[in-house]
């Protein structure tokens, strides 16, 4: 187990060297560079080209492009992200501002979005072709079917704007600032529901529709039908022996979408006005702040990374019969 | 017996009244993309600056939006886009992850690894923020160039379904048959492997189309699509800031989204099962 995972750590450090290259690739492909941002902030200032190339000198700019790479890498693993060109804070900041948001958003919107979208697979699977099976899996295929922004749209159209029961953006009404605790606290959750439902959809579709597979998919093994055949109780076999097997998988699945599930946190932060990194990164790409578009860039990357990582180990852990050589 | 076996397959597949629904309804997209300029009632972009914010009413079917244009008339336009998008996206994804799958799957020792790697490195940066910052140094966003990188966003899921396909079939005695009788690589590839494997290829190819669609939407919702372009995701962002008085130019556009990946969805996931396809 302790050579496989250092194994697997290994075999990370390329995946990143790889991500690193195409992030800095990409971005020095962008036109325009800090130079450029500056005098487009500042169109009154007369610049002329002698003061041009000796502010590309100090920023480095004018170097070779490996130089530049790897002064980047370099000043990334020690976990320097650098400054905004648009704020002048340094990157880490302005991240750590909007982190609270989004992990807020993500953990309450998939905190019962996860378990209510196992509970209604195992149900589907338990009963294959039954009205909640066939109403499960028609849902699960429209949550699929509908774009995060439009799904945000449309509940802000009847929850916000027809009945007036959530706000339609923001995290904190702007009343809330003088009031008590538990105010505030209410304020930000009932700013929560809204965005959270819309994050939680995809990611629900999704994990119901493998939690069904999976366990119809072990309901059919040899192990259950001599579990059965012992005289085993359904409850009994079920529990125990199905569904703990079903859910290595699910589990992994759960971790190999991060991806996906980050994805649709940025169209849920843009729609709803939310404060956190995914709506910065948007932000950030129309002003062309191109060092916190590579910051969050690597930043959800190595959370994939490090989400696949941890599927790989829970499914090692829950699984003892797996062996990796 | 090949004849039987895809008899079969067409029968399963038309058994099923959701898959017949899935089929009929991505056609009647399809239809409507086509037929875009016999079905539109008025032109796209016409702004009739004397009709902004319309209800929706027997001149202008799904109301008018902030300039004045027919919402309806749009709608049917996007599909054109969207169909367009998806179609060439996928293609491109097709092209690059059979290729690339193909060869990892068929010199398993030389290029499997690279691939793999390749694979992973793309897969590990989520694909919305690849696409967004894709679409963000390009500064020339026309369609091609928003499907051309969409496809190559999607290629690692298309390279991984073939290298599989491809690792199971190439341990098969009639590939060695094919081998024993002197055929070339090139073609033992492209005459006995693809051939076999084309099933699971159509049904990621299907359900990819319905990503892309998703993606172009997405992308034209964030302002980062092609400006000229008649793009349901852009609709749907005009259509916001006019939500709380013009309800309909949200709604429609959106619809319209939802109904093409819905029937595309379905389709595949029918196509799945009749092809008997594990994913």
């Amino acid at each position: 187990m302790i050579s496989y995972l250092i194994r697997r750590l290994a075999l990370a450090v390329p995946t990143f060297i790889g991500i690193t290259i195409i992030v800095f690739g990409l971005m020095h492909m962008a036109p325009g560079n800090i130079v450029d941002f500056y005098m487009a902030a500042n169109s009154e200032a007369i610049v002329d080209a002698e003061r041009i190339r000796q502010l590309e000198e100090e920023i480095g700019v004018n170097k070779p492009i490996y130089v530049q790479y790897a002064k980047w890498l370099g000043r990334v693993l020690v976990l320097d992200l650098g400054v905004s060109f648009e704020t002048h804070r340094a990157i880490s900041t302005e991240l750590y501002d909007r982190l609270g948001a989004t992990v807020s958003l993500f953990f309450f919107g998939h905190i019962i979005g996860w378990p209510l979208s196992i509970a209604i697979g195992v149900l589907s699977a338990m009963k294959p072709n039954s009205w909640i099976d066939h109403l499960g899996r028609s849902v699960a295929l429209i949550g699929l079917s509908m774009p995060a922004f439009w799904i945000g749209a449309m509940l802000i159209l009847v929850f916000s704007v027809e009945l007036g029961m959530f706000p339609s953006g923001g995290s904190v009404s702007s009343s809330m600032s003088d009031s008590s605790t538990l105010g505030y606290l209410l304020d930000k959750g009932w700013h929560l529901v809204l965005p959270a439902i819309t994050v939680t959809v995809r990611t629900m579709a999704i994990t119901m529709r493998v939690a069904r597979a999976e366990l119809l998919e072990v309901l059919r093994k040899d192990y259950i039908v001599t579990a059965r055949s012992k005289g085993l109780t359904e409850t009994v076999v079920l529990v125990k022996h199905a569904l703990r097997n079903s859910l290595i998988s699910v589990i992994t699945l759960i971790a190999l979408s991060m991806g996906s599930i980050l994805s649709g946190a940025i169209m849920t932060e843009t729609i709803f006005s939310w404060p956190g990194v995914g709506r910065y990164l948007v932000h950030a790409v129309n002003v062309r702040d191109y060092p916190v578009v590579m910051a969050i860039t690597l930043l959800v990357s190595i959370i994939v990374i490090f989400s696949n990582l941890l599927a790989d180990i829970c499914y090692t852990w829950l699984n003892p019969r797996i062996r990796y050589n | 017996m090949a004849t039987v076996k895809h008899r079969s397959v067409w029968k399963r597949l038309f058994s099923n009244r959701m898959s017949l629904f899935g089929f009929y309804l991505t056609l009647g997209i399809v239809l409507v993309g086509v037929f875009a300029p016999i079905i539109a009632t008025h032109d796209p972009n016409n702004m009739m600056f004397d009709s902004v914010l319309e209800n929706p009413s027997f001149e202008y079917w799904f109301g008018t939006d902030s300039l004045g244009r027919d919402v309806f008339s749009r709608i049917v336009w996007g599909a054109r886009t969207s169909l367009y998008v998806g179609i060439v996206a996928t293609g491109v994804a097709a092209i690059i992850g059979v290729t690339f799958g193909c060869l990892a799957g068929y010199f398993e020792r030389s290029f499997g690894p690279v691939f793999m790697r390749l694979a992973d490195i793309q897969l590990s940066i989520p694909n919305l923020v690849l696409l967004i910052v894709a679409a963000a140094v390009i500064g020339n966003r026309s369609l091609e160039i928003i499907a051309l990188i969409i496809g190559i966003t999607m290629w690692p899921s298309m390279g991984r379904v073939a290298r599989s396909k491809v690792l199971d079939l190439k341990t098969q005695d009639f590939i060695d048959a094919a081998r024993m009788s002197g055929a070339s690589h090139l073609r033992i590839i492209s005459r006995h492997i693809l051939p076999n494997g084309l099933g699971p290829i159509i049904v990621i190819a299907t359900l990819d189309i319905g990503a892309a669609i998703v993606a172009e939407a997405g992308l034209s919702f964030l302002g980062l699509g092609d400006p000229r372009a008649i793009s349901w995701g852009q609709m749907v962002t005009k259509g916001i800031e006019d939500m709380t008085y013009a309800p309909w130019s949200v709604v429609f556009p959106g619809m319209g989204i939802f109904l093409t990946v819905w029937g595309l969805n379905i389709f595949g996931d029918a196509l799945r099962d009749a092809l008997d396809v594990e994913m």
